[in-house]
């Protein structure tokens, strides 16, 4: 992969279409995805940086593509964005070894710092 | 596996409550682990610095910076640790600054002590990446060395091969096309190490 690419899962279409232009201005490649069977589908044909979902979905929701996503892909980062926070949520998220958990609304730059944080520090490096 | 060459079943409790920590000491103790029982930060991270010691339980009273800087202390001394909170009062934000800080998991009082056994137990089956990485280059040299005293030369990974991996490095041995021939992967067959 030459470029970073993230998977975006967000059933809001105003939230898919701001995080696409957002994410493509910054020169990354970018996915968006409806739901999590989307969501899954994209990513077992393409390789992703990173996935960006929301947690609250019809019929797959964020936590549970999370717990899919960690059996299949251990190792790719994942970051979930709510509206509506809680404690059970976000121990839930601990317990999926998520590697963020942003409250919306979001200050849009800071969760792109957030994403490149998570996405460089999963990037491997030897030192010479 | 390598790992499971390391002990894995040492385990430090920390809680300024002496009486919740002398039941969880005997708690454990019943299952088998081998349990260190501390009732001051400075204890705690005397004890983490043994290499074996895989889990760590930390009663909190009071979220705060404490915390913060206590688990940078322990992730420092020992990487592979693994950290469970015991919690009475959790906000979202302090499981989230758990999360942003690898802590493994946080418990809230009251608990039952088979849930937070079943919580160690979950931990202590996590692999161990950097005592795993530790042994393998042990492991490596050791090979290396042995591969030297019969004067072959090591093969290194070409550029492809690290890509897989998705090692990104400035090694100039890494980044040359080196693929060992086959007389010399033969030879290395008949190498008896010691």
């Amino acid at each position: 992969m030459d470029k970073y690419r993230i998977l975006v899962v967000d059933d809001e279409l105003l939230i898919r279409d701001l995080l696409y232009d957002f994410f493509s201005s910054q020169g990354w490649e970018i996915v968006v995805a409806e739901n999590g069977k989307k969501a899954l589908d994209y990513l077992k044909n393409q390789e992703f940086s990173i996935v960006l979902t929301d947690l609250k979905m019809p019929e797959i929701d964020g936590m549970d593509l999370t717990g899919r996503i960690r059996d299949l892909y251990p190792n790719l980062p994942v970051v979930i964005m709510t509206g509506y926070p809680s404690l059970d949520s976000a121990l839930e998220a601990l317990r999926h070894k998520v590697d963020d958990y942003i409250i919306k609304p979001f200050n849009i730059n800071q969760l792109f710092k957030i994403i490149k944080k998570v996405v460089e520090s999963n990037v491997l490096t030897t030192d010479s | 596996m390598i790992a499971d060459m390391v002990e894995k079943n040492k385990i430090v409790v920390f809680d300024e409550d002496t009486v919740i920590l002398q039941l969880l000491k005997e708690y454990f103790r019943n299952y088998d682990y081998d349990i260190i029982a501390v009732s001051n930060t400075d204890h705690l991270l005397d004890e983490i610095h043994d290499p074996s010691i895989c889990v760590t339980v930390i009663g909190i009273k009071e979220e705060g910076e404490y915390e913060r800087a206590l688990v940078e202390d322990i992730f420092r001394l020992n990487p592979d640790i693994k950290i469970i909170f015991i919690s009475s009062y959790p906000t979202i934000e302090f499981v989230l600054e758990a999360l942003r800080f690898n802590v493994f998991d946080i418990v809230i009082k009251p608990f039952r002590l088979e849930s937070l056994e079943a919580t160690v137990k979950r931990a202590l089956s996590c692999p161990r990446q950097h005592t795993t990485i530790r042994l393998l280059q042990k492991r490596i040299a050791v090979l290396e060395e042995a591969l030297k005293k019969h004067n072959i030369p090591v093969p290194d990974l070409s550029p492809e091969q690290a890509g897989e991996l998705g090692i990104i490095t400035d090694d100039p041995l890494v980044k040359s096309q080196t693929e060992a021939p086959p007389e010399l992967v033969n030879s290395f067959r008949n190498v008896k190490l010691n």
